[in-house]
């Protein structure tokens, strides 16, 4: 894992109650850029210089309309 | 042997990793909940246009969940990039994840590593020199 990763690893959980269903782009242990298109926050945090961002998508518990999040789903 | 640590979750911890799939040309960083329990990996709708997959040209099947509803999973073979090992992976995207994590499922991964979740030391790890019996 990268350092932006590393960051993104221990604070999962702020970035859930803070950017719950959205994208954020996280550079240099601070995010960056935020929004609902991957394409847009990808693009917004390609324009910073250094390290290339880390991307990623923030689940958003209590949304998901027939299936528990944190039990998930179970295909097998 | 690939490592990760868990990923501090609210008042625990969880196997949420990151990961690298192929799509539009290049590798794209996908975070992903890992789940022994799912038979494949599923992504959320959102992430088929974030890789150039084009859901109609996809084949589909449908899972019942609570209600009997029917909901659809679109599949699709793609390149899963773990450090340096690069793997087919076939993944269902799937729009009734909501606001759920991305799941890494068996297919295709726990048949190609070792995969061990250590909950004392709240990490997990890929080991590529299992022996296929």
């Amino acid at each position: 894992m990268n350092k932006n990763d590393r960051w993104i690893s221990k604070n999962f959980g702020k970035l859930v109650d803070l950017y719950g269903g959205r994208y954020v782009a996280v550079a240099d242990e601070r995010v960056v850029a935020v929004g609902a298109r991957p394409e847009a926050v990808e693009r917004k945090a390609s324009r910073r210089p250094g390290l290339p961002a880390s991307v990623v998508r923030v689940p958003s518990l209590g949304q998901g309309p027939a299936l528990d999040p944190l039990r998930l789903f179970r295909l097998s | 042997m690939i490592r990760f640590d868990y990923s501090v979750f609210r008042e625990g911890k969880a196997p949420v990793i990151p990961v690298e799939f192929w799509g539009r040309g290049r590798w794209h960083n996908l975070w992903v909940y890992v789940d022994s329990g799912a038979s494949f990996t599923i992504l959320h709708t959102y992430e088929a246009s974030r890789l150039g997959v084009d859901l109609r040209k996809c084949p589909k099947f449908y899972i019942v969940v609570a209600g009997d509803r029917r909901i659809p999973v679109f599949t699709r073979t793609l390149k899963l990039r773990l450090d340096r090992t690069v793997v087919p992976v076939e993944v269902g995207f799937c729009s009734a994840l909501g606001g759920a994590f991305n799941l890494l499922g068996r297919k295709g991964v726990f048949d190609r590593f070792k995969v061990c979740f250590d909950d004392r030391n709240e990490t997990v790890s890929f080991n590529k020199g299992g022996r296929r019996r």
